[in-house]
């Protein structure tokens, strides 16, 4: 039914009603329901990717988990921050609200995806979430995130640009599942938006001069703690043709790096999502 | 947009209060469940224009349709360079000269790697007010919002896994533009796709072919794509 929703907001010529925010947030409230009703052709559907082929399950289950990770740190980044007076913009708030429940579904269709698949989610308790980035060990390169609107800008953006790259690099480890595929493509595109949201406050509520998008391997930010989310992002050949320049147009490296984002692999992700977790 | 002509059989089976498009639609979201397959008999297509050139088959024709919605992408914000809305500032047209040399880049990567074989198409953008704000805005939204869209549902379409990377590559960053351009449109507005489940729902290459039509005046058909 979603996707009818959209073909038929495309084929409306009317962008507006989905805009409003107000909208947004009555179809939010009042479809909780129906969400029950979707979840069923879902599951019925992932009978047939249960066969798959390829993959074994344990590995998607444990992709997912690894997905999880990401998400229960977001989580609880969006809880905290909404928590403390005025670290987030008012006139954003409802905005906020959004991505902090964005959130929690990416959780619950990742949770679902792992039942269905017979396995048991990773639980993370929010005590064990250092969000400083320090292990749980005290201080951190993060740690004035719930005390600075800009700190707190600055790990949204690492934590969205590096979870748009960490579910990119999954989406082709799980080929032979086609709906854990479906799934992780059609959340991924979402925590890109997410990223403009924070890249954009970044520019506009505090002035610093950060794009939507990431240019080569930077951060846009002098705290060096941020920097592993970026690496790798200075690639400019894709499918072994070089971008820059290509067919005599010109494409700046730059604009050749920004043009495509790069997928992280787990072993990259959990180099970044570890420091998030008490290790102690 | 410009309407293509049917058949009577066809209208007649259009009359009864169903627009084309909402038949899609259903016909889309049907089709999972291996309805209505068996009655899309291709020269009963209601999308099918004649003379409509044929996008191909399997990876290379889903390949071929995102050179065709980058050829529209990247001839959009040329001609919105080159008829700047009233209103326009510098940052937006900064953002704007950039998100065209992404897509040319996109659109130049994919022209080679189907090694010259992809389908050139003319664009129309006869329907975009260029000289308007909101018309420009809310055409280029359209077409960003329906380019993530064909880019997350392809993913599961391709066999080969080095095209699902590469979707995803061009997907997040569509998104970064889609988002951009809803946010010029009406500030905050960065997730207007996302649906009750938090996720981003996919467009199957049938209905983008339908949508991306009105952009074109060389029609194409996705008729052999894969769409299930």
């Amino acid at each position: 039914m979603n996707f009818n929703n959209i073909i038929d907001e495309l084929a409306s010529d009317n962008t507006e009603r989905f805009e409003q925010p107000a909208h947004r947030r009555e179809i939010l409230k009042g479809w909780g329901t129906k969400l029950a009703m979707a979840a069923v052709p879902f599951a019925a559907a992932s009978l047939f990717a249960n066969k798959s082929y390829g993959q074994s399950k344990e590995t998607i289950i444990n992709i997912l988990n690894y997905l999880l990770k990401a998400e229960y740190i977001s989580r609880k980044l969006y809880a905290e921050a909404m928590k403390v007076d005025s670290l987030l913009p008012a006139e954003f708030m409802s905005q906020f609200e959004m991505v902090a429940a964005h959130t929690q579904l990416h959780m619950d269709t990742l949770k679902q995806l792992i039942a269905e698949l017979g396995g048991s989610a990773t639980t993370i308790d929010d005590a064990k979430i250092d969000l400083a980035g320090n292990g749980g060990f005290g201080g951190g390169p993060f740690a004035d995130a719930l005390t600075n609107t800009e700190d707190f800008l600055i790990l949204m953006q690492v934590l969205t640009d590096a979870g748009e790259r960490i579910y990119k690099g999954q989406t082709f480890q799980v080929l032979s599942d086609k709906i854990t595929l479906r799934a992780l493509t059609t959340i991924h595109s979402v925590k890109a938006r997410q990223a403009a949201f924070a890249r954009y406050l970044r520019n506009y509520w505090i002035g610093d001069d950060v794009k939507p998008w990431i240019t080569g391997t930077s951060s846009d930010t002098t705290n060096t703690a941020a920097q592993r989310a970026y690496a790798g992002e200075g690639n400019t050949t894709q499918l072994g043709i070089d971008i820059v320049g290509i067919n005599g147009y010109k494409v700046s490296t730059d604009a050749a790096t920004q043009a495509f984002d790069e997928p992280l692999n787990m072993i990259e992700g959990n180099n970044i999502l570890n420091r998030f977790i008490d290790m102690r | 947009m410009k309407e293509v002509k049917n058949t009577n059989q066809e209208e007649v089976a259009f009359s009864k209060g169903v627009s084309r498009r909402k038949f899609l639609g259903y016909a889309g979201g049907l089709a999972g469940a291996g309805l209505l397959i068996a009655s899309c008999k291709k020269e009963d297509d209601p999308v099918m224009p004649d003379g409509a050139v044929d996008l191909g088959t399997n990876d290379n024709g889903l390949l071929n349709l995102m050179f065709v919605m980058q050829q529209i992408e990247a001839a959009f914000y040329e001609q919105l360079l080159n008829n700047k809305f009233t209103g326009i500032n510098a940052q937006q047209e900064e953002y704007f000269k950039e998100m065209l040399d992404h897509e040319i880049g996109h659109r130049e990567l994919l022209r080679n790697y189907l090694q010259g074989k992809g389908t050139v198409v003319e664009t129309d953008f006869s329907s975009v007010t260029f000289s308007s704000r909101l018309s420009t805005l809310e055409n280029a939204e359209l077409i960003e919002n329906l380019g993530v869209a064909m880019l997350n549902e392809v993913g599961r379409l391709f066999v080969a896994g080095e095209h699902v990377a590469l979707a995803g590559k061009m997907a997040s960053l569509e998104a970064r533009h889609a988002a951009t351009v809803s946010n010029m449109i009406s500030k905050g507005n960065f997730f207007g796709p996302v649906d009750v489940t938090g996720v981003e729902q996919g467009s199957l290459p049938s209905n983008t072919v339908t949508t991306i039509n009105r952009f074109l005046a060389t029609k194409v058909s996705g008729n052999n794509l894969p769409n299930k």
